[in-house]
């Protein structure tokens, strides 16, 4: 095909992107009566094929995507650089008392809370924080007191106006069973709408 | 407390419950891995949830890999780049602000690294993209689109194919950056801009010269 040096522009004068965008449609009347755009679309569609061609052939080919063994290798090293967040003390009382080691990672209580969510059918939980509250131990129960902030995704399909509360009563009770201490916050807002 | 005691991990509940060791995520449990969307993966992935971010390496290690080796041509190299790129997503992940914008992120980070190989690459490896490894790859088996075909025509279609991808390891780094972005990978002019970082139009222009340059450079085959 005749090109022009260092430009996209043919011979004739059309852009080479014209000739590519109307190569899968019959010429037109120009292209009917071009030599140049008549080359052009030769090997443009030639250029298609193979392209399709080289796309699916890649997709396909077990050989081109990584070993298990680096996918693994990939995944420790993320886990070695874990961030899990401070750490909340599980039994109420001053820092260097005796039960002062019984702590659990931030990370630890907001993967409670989103194993909560999972077991929803109708919830999709995103960013999950989690501190302690303000008022570090329940008066009740003398536990220690957290304060959750949880975003989630709704199914479009969920209509219960109560659906929130629910959910938060879920998680008040899997972060008390699970951890032992007392949710005593959960804020829950719902960012997105999904469909089931 | 810091996190300098992971004894105390092991010996209290937060076994139970830490990432590492939850019911969900665990490769090979993909029974018990919730059907989430990518947003949610990356959010939790950003909060420092390794069983997700692992998700993330599951999706996108494939077409990374495919990138990483049609731009570097060596398997070895594509590996490194490859991971090296999953390495910065887990430190970074906190500071991506839209998680919807993932995808274009990963391909920014993989596309820049592969671009920083071959501009630290020697003269004498620059058509490395037909080096043995990957001839004897491409010729281990017909693909499977191939089958029904005649000999013949499975043997041009194959000739074709291995034009185009001889041809597509001569083009400027830049170039064929571009082309295999839009071509075999889908991502669209803007976030070819953003991976790359260079103008739209400057992409349009990369592109239109590499179906220049490819369908020139094929004619020989023909």
């Amino acid at each position: 095909m005749a090109l022009a040096n260092s430009t996209t522009r043919l011979g004739c004068g059309r852009e080479i992107d014209e000739v590519w965008a109307n190569a899968d449609a019959p010429p037109n009347a120009h292209e009917l009566e071009c030599p140049d755009c008549q080359a052009a679309r030769a090997s443009l569609t030639e250029l298609k094929t193979a392209t399709h061609d080289l796309r699916s052939r890649d997709q396909e080919d077990p050989n081109l995507r990584l070993s298990a063994d680096l996918v693994s290798k990939i995944t420790s090293i993320a886990r070695a650089e874990v961030r899990r967040g401070r750490r909340i003390p599980l039994r109420p009382g001053p820092a260097d008392g005796e039960d002062a080691d019984l702590t659990v990672s931030e990370q630890a209580v907001a993967t409670v809370i989103r194993h909560t969510c999972d077991q929803q059918p109708d919830i999709e939980a995103r960013r999950c924080s989690v501190e302690i509250a303000d008022d570090a131990t329940d008066p009740d129960t003398e536990a220690v007191a957290i304060r959750a902030h949880l975003r989630i995704s709704v199914a479009a399909s969920t209509t219960s106006p109560g659906r929130i509360d629910d959910l938060r009563q879920l998680i008040i009770a899997a972060v008390q069973d699970q951890v032992g201490v007392t949710a005593q916050i959960v804020d829950i807002d719902v960012e997105d709408v999904h469909d089931a | 407390m810091t996190d300098s005691a992971p004894q105390v991990d092991d010996g209290l509940r937060t076994v139970t419950v830490e990432p590492a060791s939850s019911s969900t995520g665990r490769p090979g449990s993909s029974s018990a891995v919730p059907r989430l969307s990518e947003t949610a993966w990356v959010n939790r992935a950003q909060d420092g949830d390794a069983s997700a971010f692992e998700q993330l390496v599951r999706t996108y290690e494939g077409e990374l890999f495919r990138l990483a080796y049609r731009m570097l041509g060596d398997r070895g190299e594509a590996e490194d780049a490859v991971q090296e790129t999953f390495v910065v997503v887990w430190r970074q992940l906190p500071t991506l602000v839209d998680p919807q914008a993932f995808r274009a992120w990963i391909y920014h980070i993989a596309t820049r690294r592969c671009l920083n190989v071959l501009q630290r690459r020697s003269r004498q490896r620059t058509d490395v993209t037909r080096s043995d490894d990957f001839e004897a790859e491409t010729r281990t088996q017909a693909p499977l689109h191939d089958r029904g075909e005649g000999p013949e025509a499975a043997a041009q279609t194959t000739a074709v194919r291995q034009s185009l991808e001889q041809v597509l390891a001569t083009l400027p780094p830049e170039q064929r950056a571009c082309w295999v972005l839009y071509e075999l990978h889908d991502l669209t002019y803007p976030e070819i801009a953003f991976a790359i970082g260079v103008p739209l139009s400057t992409v349009r222009g990369r592109i239109a010269r590499a179906r220049q340059n490819l369908a020139k450079g094929m004619a020989p085959w023909r």
